[in-house]
């Protein structure tokens, strides 16, 4: 009587399997029932580590120095923008042109800020980011 | 349910979370942050190997000077170089006559120390004007300035050839930087390979979806490789391609369409170059666990579809060999010519337990660029080794944990894999003992056996390492390992062309 018209019998749905490294088992335990807010998904460790991160980069190209190993000579401090101005001069004299020159600096600089953009999303990608649980191939 | 006969029949495979779909991947908006990443990252990618191919002197890189000469045969000849064979070549001498040899171009003579044993003093008159084609050992004859890359299949120089006609009124060496740049669009091949086999292994995982291709992404050899002349980065994307839609096989029960693309694949990189071969028992022993060896017809037809394409493409050039060598390598005309140099590395099990063999090949993974030029120090090899240790400690506890927890029904630690994950992780350790087993087997015969070889397997290496490293991190911390893998990628590479690269070619 309770039966659904067309209803036929079935066996419980089975749990889900597992996916490997995306375990709910490895997943941290609910901790709070509101929806996460831009706060959450921004946390403040992740902010202070990018940006330590960033500003230690930057210093350190336009700052730092490097001992430079170069066969049998004593190795010597030379400060890094130096070395990578000094490739370029070279690059010179082997005969690239000024605008390849001139492109490989604009990349260089670019590289910069394209690592401060990937620093950024590598600390925010998220399993929940890539798994929306059942999608694609369930 | 018993193994599976059919595709038709074949029940799909659940998991959570999305795979790698290229349809879903280009799509413009609502990017999730992995892919986002992943797209900078091939960007990153290829401004850093442009800085590559500049940095490093023109041909440099290691046989630079025979793969260019190869490919000058090709695209000026219409044909493949071929090898001396030493009697012969010696009988003619002795008659006084100069044996017409596949050599060198006389133009790349200044960049002799670059080549292997081409007698190298182009500073004397003498040899600069008319370089040397033949040397004196113990009073035997011998050529040198030989084409010794001619036993390599010729799909690379193909590919390379409209590239080699459209920059022909261009100098040597500005055509050879042009070259060198067309190597990139296969190294960011390899990235993509990585990053869609994280994500087809473990679809849902952010940090392997990151981590592993953003390692091999920065890997200082394997982009090394993606910007010089040379066929080994068509080989790696290649072999990459092969171990992708391995494991999607592993994961789909090897539909046809998969069978056909992988023996195609398989065909294609038998062409490149020949340690393509080691994938063939791999691939065979996947599709045999994976459909269920006692399925003959089932594996069987897959088998086929697999090998039907891979012969097609690769047998005229193993025929080729045997006609022109009488074997399949030209490795005895290699080893006879030089002879006068050569020597085994060693013998199988000698190498295989010898602690200075392992640490050089290390040490050729991440510096000795061109001919074991650029030496990394101590210290900075053990400062990127001891992280790969607690990786590969990681992985080996996992594997141990987790397989005795499911051979005896308990437990299994986090995260727990399903069967054909197993299976696919399985696959990719055995790929990676295999590659390096092939260099150990190499070395057997010729004294210059190199990490090189393992290279092809970079994506299930650096997967398995940073599977290893996964499970030692606690999730909460995996944002930040993340943060680190990719910034560590960026710093070894700075570190290396400041304190090495850079220094090593240019006068401070």
């Amino acid at each position: 009587m309770g039966d659904s018209p067309g209803a036929t019998a079935t066996a419980p749905p089975e749990r889900p399997p597992s996916s490997g490294a995306n375990d709910a088992s490895d997943m941290p335990p609910a901790s709070a029932t509101r929806p996460p807010s831009a706060h959450d998904n921004r946390p403040r460790g992740l902010v202070i580590v990018w940006a330590a991160a960033v500003v230690g980069l930057v210093l350190y190209l336009l700052l730092g120095e490097v001992v430079t190993e170069a066969g049998s000579r004593p190795g010597r401090w030379v400060r890094i923008a130096t070395l990578w101005r000094r490739l370029l001069d070279d690059l010179a004299d082997a005969g690239i042109p000024a605008f390849v020159r001139f492109g490989l600096w604009v990349l260089l600089v670019l590289f910069v800020a394209g690592v401060a953009v990937g620093l950024w999303w590598a600390l925010r990608a998220t399993s929940d980011d890539v798994a929306a649980p059942g999608a694609e191939r369930a | 349910m018993a193994d599976v006969a059919e595709p038709g029949t074949v029940p799909p495979i659940r998991t959570t979370g999305h795979g790698f779909s290229p349809g879903r991947t280009l799509a413009l908006r609502g990017w999730p942050s992995v892919q986002r990443f992943f797209w900078l990252l091939l960007a990153l990618y290829v401004v850093k190997q442009c800085v590559f191919v500049f940095a490093f002197r023109p041909f440099s890189g290691h046989d630079e000077v025979a793969h260019l000469s190869y490919l000058q045969t090709v695209a000026t000849e219409w044909r493949v170089p071929v090898l001396p064979e030493l009697d012969e070549w010696r009988a003619a001498v002795r008659q006084g006559d100069e044996p017409a040899v596949d050599g060198f171009p006389d133009e790349l003579y200044p960049y002799c120390d670059y080549a292997l044993y081409w007698h190298c003093e182009p500073d004397k008159p003498q040899w600069a004007l008319n370089p040397p084609r033949m040397v004196t050992y113990l009073g035997d004859y011998y050529p040198t300035g030989y084409q010794y890359g001619a036993n390599h299949p010729p799909l690379y120089y193909v590919v390379m050839t409209p590239l080699y006609w459209a920059s022909d009124g261009l100098s040597p060496v500005a055509q050879h930087y042009l070259l060198r740049l067309a190597a990139i669009p296969f190294g960011m091949l390899t990235v993509a390979f990585a990053y869609g086999m994280s994500r087809v292994l473990f679809p849902a995982d952010a940090f392997l979806a990151v981590t592993v291709p953003a390692v091999v992404a920065f890997q200082p050899q394997i982009s090394y490789e993606a910007a010089m002349v040379n066929n080994d980065i068509v080989s790696i994307a290649l072999y990459s391609a092969i171990l992708f839609l391995m494991i999607l096989g592993i994961r789909d029960r090897f539909p046809y369409r998969v069978c056909l693309l992988l023996g195609t694949t398989l065909g294609l990189g038998l062409l490149t170059k020949s340690n393509s071969l080691s994938a063939i028992p791999l691939i065979a022993l996947a599709v045999l666990l994976s459909v269920g060896w006692r399925q003959v017809r089932a594996w069987l037809v897959r088998g086929s579809l697999i090998l039907l394409p891979a012969a097609v493409l690769a047998a005229p050039w193993y025929l080729f060999l045997y006609r022109t060598y009488g074997n399949l390598d030209g490795l005895d005309q290699i080893a006879a010519l030089q002879s006068y140099w050569n020597k085994p590395a060693g013998t199988f099990f000698g190498m295989l337990l010898s602690w200075d063999f392992i640490v050089m090949r290390f040490k050729e993974t991440w510096g000795e660029f061109g001919w074991r030029r650029i030496h990394l120090t101590s210290t900075l090899n053990w400062i990127i080794a001891l992280p790969m240790l607690v990786a590969f400690a990681g992985l080996i506890r996992y594997l141990i944990v987790a397989g005795v927890a499911r051979l005896t029904d308990r437990d299994e630690p986090s995260p727990r894999l399903e069967r054909w994950q197993w299976l696919g992780v399985g696959m990719l350790v055995l790929t990676c003992i295999v590659a390096y087993l092939a260099i150990i087997q190499f070395g057997t015969r010729f004294a210059l056996t190199q990490a090189r070889y393992f290279f092809p397997v970079v994506n299930a290496a650096a997967l398995l390492l940073l599977f290893g490293l996964r499970t030692l991190i606690p999730r909460a911390y995996h944002a930040y390992a993340q943060g680190a893998v990719f910034a560590s990628g960026v710093l070894l590479n700075l570190f290396l062309f400041t304190q090495y690269i850079i220094p090593h070619f240019i006068s401070l």
